[in-house]
């Protein structure tokens, strides 16, 4: 008990603080000693990037990631929620299974509020990465809703950093074409915001030189061990009894959604006239040409039967909305594949805005179709 | 938690460094006094709404008048119905059966939008401002400053969970210059925060599974041994937890020059209950002692007969904890861990007064050893009562028997 009543003794921890300052900035400065880790070029697929590794522009995973997919001639699909792992799995997952489909396999990234402006610093820190990479991208027509359809400072927070966007020199005419949805999301933050997302940078930086870095060079197995790779995430969803059925358990195909979420009043009708989405997907296109990377959309559907129960006035809304993103590929002259017929089909949905697991399989059908037809051309 | 996101983190940062800068420029009590009150506006916005801080606010100030007011009058009444609105408005938020049943009638302006504030921080602010009024009664706060009082309340490192400060402890720190002492302070915040990031960061996860949920013990372990060994995990969590807490806050206040007072000092070394007391959570055990305890025990003497000295206090000490116990929750379990306490200090009490000096034994070692062990067990099995709520409980006690 003396020796603690001396460590809590003011005179004693001044000088342990003064210790603790001083090894502090060492170790920091130490820490930009220690050499970078590199990309290791692995054989296999990787499935996914952790998020933190994509926001940060991690250049060893990042780089690693888009080699893995392109060098086994696979794809990345990307989207926002709708994209995500779901129980009885998604329609990446069933391709990945698809015995059809042997040799094809599908990386995901994708999040809540992950629409394609979020993506732009990214590639274009890695333009060598991306050239020729197949990319298929989920548009979900829920984010022309209105309380969607403008830029949301959170989900860029989350999915990208400022000093990443920062550190990107672009010609006048590009930064028109395809940096518009970044410079919308700078013009947003505040300076005090700016200064906050600087010094997490610096901080995670100074952060990695010892918790990754240091640490692949003390046990260089631990930067393989961080990555999941396809093979390992294959779970034999076809095997599952509801594989391909509409679970009516759970759906109220009346309603077509879950019956617990037929009530709930988060439905809100298109925006029709902000163009703030236009915008980036169009960016985000250009962005595609430019770097040669083989993209196609695919536009999601929307859940008719709901909005025809709920808010039949604004399913006109709705339908324009997607002619015009529709429209807006073809202009764009690029690939696509349109889901929408999708949107009247019964237990195709879990709520006003996202898929079922039947949803799902019915999207991979029709992805698989297109996708077969080309191999096979 | 204080730091509990790294914006909050990086926030406070700033302002340690900012407004150590701004005090190595100017001497100016007003402009440091001033900067602490954007600080804690600033942080605290981070960790309740708007809403919550302007009304705790507007709050203050009224009491603040209030307090100057008694800092000059000698108003009984004055003193009173202040205490009891504060009481009232503090049992509304943290009671909702109470709130239910008072909504109808004279009672109904309690659901007013404007009143809904949040919880967080609340209890700690009830006892700064219930501190402020009394002292100021008794004429222990002779003077008070506007701004010291308001960054007395809203001071961002102890706003959750305290230390619980005095007043004319924090008007001292935040009024006077001591460059060289700061300097020493600055550093010495520094290594508390590490003391208390080590417990709360580094021990806690590694224990709090099993020290929060018996059952996850149960698959290795027989039914009384899982108990056993998680409500000894939950000692240690519970105690690394606050106390590590409390080292942060304590830590951070250090690096802006003021020293709040100590809340943890070795407590599971006590040789009693009583003891136990004056080492755990000691900034709000003083205030237990001074607002709720001895005035319990003037108000028992006014209808019992001074003779019962020992009857007054036991129960005091019952009344003092079972409040003790509403405090901490809302929910019947509470009630349990307060009585638990209060009926130890009261056998506690027995045993020291009566019988303790008839044993020459007492003062032996091996006494002192097994004291340290008993109260160590008795505190450790009323943790059961504060962890679990009733239906646990009654599972728990079900797998005993």
């Amino acid at each position: 008990m003396k020796l603690l009543e001396k460590i809590y003794k003011t005179s004693n921890l001044f000088k342990n603080g003064i210790f603790i300052v001083i090894t502090l900035i060492i170790l920091i400065l130490l820490g930009y000693l220690i050499p970078n880790q590199k990309p290791e070029s692995f054989k296999n697929q990787i499935y996914t990037l952790n998020g933190f590794n994509a926001k940060y522009n991690d250049e060893a995973e990042v780089s690693d990631f888009f080699h893995s997919i392109k060098k086994n001639h696979g794809y990345l699909v990307m989207g926002t929620s709708e994209t995500v792992s779901m129980e009885e799995g998604n329609y990446h997952d069933f391709l990945n299974e698809d015995p059809d489909l042997k040799g094809i396999q599908f990386s995901v990234l994708a999040g809540a509020g992950r629409t394609c402006g979020t993506y732009i610093p990214l590639f274009l820190h890695h333009q060598e990465d991306l050239d020729s990479l197949q990319l298929i991208y989920f548009i979900n027509p829920a984010y022309w809703r209105a309380n969607l359809c403008e830029m949301n400072l959170k989900y860029w927070d989350r999915y990208t950093q400022y000093q990443i966007c920062r550190t990107i020199s672009l010609t006048e005419s590009e930064q028109k074409q395809i940096f518009q949805p970044v410079n919308h999301y700078k013009e947003e933050l505040t300076f005090f915001q700016k200064g906050i997302a600087y010094f997490d940078y610096l901080a995670r930086d100074a952060r990695r030189n010892y918790f990754c870095d240091f640490r692949n060079q003390l046990f260089p197995e631990k930067y393989a061990q961080q990555f999941q790779f396809i093979t390992d995430t294959l779970s034999d969803y076809r095997s599952c009894p509801k594989y391909g059925q509409i679970d009516t358990e759970l759906i109220d195909t009346v309603w077509n959604v879950l019956k617990t979420f037929q009530h709930q009043s988060w439905y809100q009708p298109m925006n029709e006239t902000d163009t703030y989405r236009d915008m980036e997907l169009t960016s985000f296109i250009r962005l595609c040409k430019k770097l040669g990377i083989k993209a196609t959309f695919v536009i999601g559907p929307y859940n008719e039967r709901f909005i025809q129960q709920y808010n039949p006035e604004s399913l006109a809304g709705h339908q324009r909305v997607v002619q015009k993103i529709k429209q807006l590929l073809i202009d764009q002259n690029v690939n696509y594949i349109d889901a929408t017929a999708l949107s009247p089909v019964a237990g195709a949905f879990v709520d006003h805005q996202h898929y079922s697991s039947y949803g799902a399989y019915r999207i991979y059908q029709l992805m698989k179709q297109q996708l077969y037809e080309e191999k096979s051309h | 938690m204080l730091f509990n996101s790294y914006t909050i983190f990086i926030y406070i940062l700033f302002f340690v460094l900012i407004y150590n800068v701004v005090k190595w420029i100017t001497t100016n009590i007003w402009v440091r006094n001033l900067l602490i009150f954007f600080g804690n506006i600033l942080i605290l916005l981070t960790l309740v709404k708007e809403h919550t801080l302007i009304v705790l606010s507007v709050f203050s100030v009224l009491i603040y008048f209030i307090g100057k007011i008694l800092q000059h009058k000698n108003s009984r009444i004055l003193l009173t119905s202040s205490i009891s609105i504060i009481l009232l408005l503090f049992v509304i938020r943290n009671y909702p059966y109470i709130q239910n049943q008072l909504s109808d009638g004279i009672f109904s302006f309690i659901n007013a939008p404007i009143l809904s504030v949040q919880k967080l921080g609340i209890s700690y602010i009830l006892f700064r401002l219930i501190h402020f009024l009394v002292e100021s009664y008794r004429k222990k706060i002779q003077r008070s400053n506007f701004i010291t009082f308001l960054n007395y309340i809203l001071f961002f490192p102890t706003f959750i969970a305290g230390p619980i400060d005095t007043y004319n402890n924090f008007a001292y720190w935040v009024g006077h210059e001591r460059k060289s002492y700061d300097w020493k302070l600055f550093f010495a915040g520094i290594s508390r925060i590490l003391i208390g990031a080590v417990k709360v960061v580094g021990i806690v996860p590694l224990i709090i599974v099993y020290a929060t949920d018996y059952t996850t013990l149960l698959p290795d372990f027989s039914a009384w041994w899982a108990i056993i060994l998680s409500l000894l995990l939950y000692s240690v969590y519970i105690y690394l937890d606050f106390s590590g807490y409390s080292d942060i806050s304590i830590g951070t206040a250090y690096m802006i020059g003021i020293k709040t007072p100590e809340n943890f000092n070795n407590p599971y070394i006590s040789q009693s209950l009583a003891e136990f007391w004056k080492r755990w959570h000691i900034t709000f055990s003083s205030f237990l002692k001074m607002y709720v305890f001895k005035p319990t025990i003037r108000v028992f003497s006014s209808f019992i007969n001074v003779k019962h000295r020992l009857l007054i206090t036991i129960l005091s000490y019952i009344v003092t904890f079972t409040i003790c116990g509403l405090w901490h929750g809302s929910s019947i379990n509470y009630v349990y861990w307060g009585l638990w306490h209060g009926v130890g200090l009261a056998i506690n009490k027995v045993w020291t007064s009566q019988l303790k000096p008839r044993f020459a034994f007492c003062n032996s070692t091996g006494y002192k050893i097994a004291s340290i062990i008993l109260t160590f067990i008795y505190v450790t099995i009323g943790f059961v009562f504060f962890q679990y709520s009733q239906n646990q409980l009654i599972e728990l006690f079900k797998l005993l028997s």
